[in-house]
């Protein structure tokens, strides 16, 4: 893996990628209610919700956030060197329903030197959609990035 | 649903979780579900020969543990939509840490005619050596007894 990674100095502002999609199904929600300890009726109980405006179970909104980053991971043709996720600032704007199919955008925002000279920041933007193009999530991540060393 | 309504949220209450301990099964467990087998958290021998010497929960696990952790502090509001946030990771998440959460209600907002209020909590994700591990501040929508106060 280490050897077609990109250090700082090879990432471009603009850069974006689309993902394959994945259908969320039930047996994520329930994996993840598991994993999580999150049995919120929201996503685990069908008859309460059945009654509420949403009408039936939806998923967690970090599950769409758990699954963004596995698909991520698959739309970028090469990874990047990186060093340390430091942050994010993140929008739920709709649900996940059980048999919707997301993808997710990723696009290079910016890219700034940091304060060591052996990493840069680099800031993502993604955008989670649905089958129908509704974008479903969107934000922000930073990165610490590699920068190539000097020999 | 149980737990508070919106008029019930108390701006300035305070809570703690119990501790959950992350293990192994943790770290398999998120990569099976999320598809992200990051070499840091899945790949032992990669993991080791870099400045984390050996394996580290991916950041993402954070919130994730965290949300049901916050579901276990006694502060229990009836959440419509979790809206979003802002996470800061500080620290690592190792296998064998034992996490607990402090929830900070910070600010309420009132939607007219809305089926919801707005909360502002800050979350802080602390290990057991009481170190900051991660930080958030959150915005739940949290129904209301009265629909259109």
């Amino acid at each position: 893996m280490t050897n077609v990674a990109r250090y700082w100095e090879e990432i471009g502002v603009g850069e974006a990628y689309l993902s394959p999609g994945r259908t969320v199904t039930e047996a994520d929600i329930v994996n993840f209610a598991g994993l999580s300890g999150d049995w919120n009726v929201l996503h685990t109980d069908a008859e309460s919700m059945k009654h509420s405006l949403y009408g039936e179970r939806i998923a967690h909104g970090l599950l769409g956030l758990a699954i963004q980053a596995g698909l991520s991971a698959r739309a970028m043709p090469r990874p990047f060197e990186t060093l340390a996720f430091t942050g994010l600032r993140w929008r739920f704007k709709g649900p996940i329903r059980i048999g919707d199919t997301i993808k997710v955008q990723v696009r290079v925002k910016e890219k700034r030197e940091g304060s060591m000279p052996d990493r840069g920041l680099i800031v993502l933007s993604r955008q989670v959609s649905n089958q129908r193009g509704e974008v479903v999530q969107e934000g922000e991540m930073d990165f610490l990035i590699a920068r190539r060393p000097t020999q | 649903m149980t737990g508070a309504f919106f008029e019930e949220v108390e701006v300035g209450f305070k809570a703690e979780s119990p501790g959950r301990t992350i293990t192994e099964a943790d770290l398999v467990t998120f990569a099976a579900i999320s598809g992200d087998y990051d070499c840091l958290s899945a790949d032992e021998e990669f993991a080791r020969f870099t400045e984390y010497r050996g394996r580290v929960a991916p950041p993402l696990l954070g919130p994730c543990i965290l949300s049901g952790l916050a579901s276990r502090t006694g502060l229990s509001v009836k959440v419509l939509a979790f809206s979003g946030g802002e996470w800061k990771f500080h620290g690592d998440i190792r296998i064998g840490d034992t996490l607990r959460v402090r929830i900070h209600v910070l600010q309420k907002r009132d939607l007219r005619g809305r089926e919801g209020g707005m909360v502002i909590e800050r979350w802080d994700l602390i290990n057991q050596r009481d170190e900051l591990v991660q930080e958030a501040r959150v915005s739940l929508l949290v129904a209301k007894r009265t629909v259109g106060s």
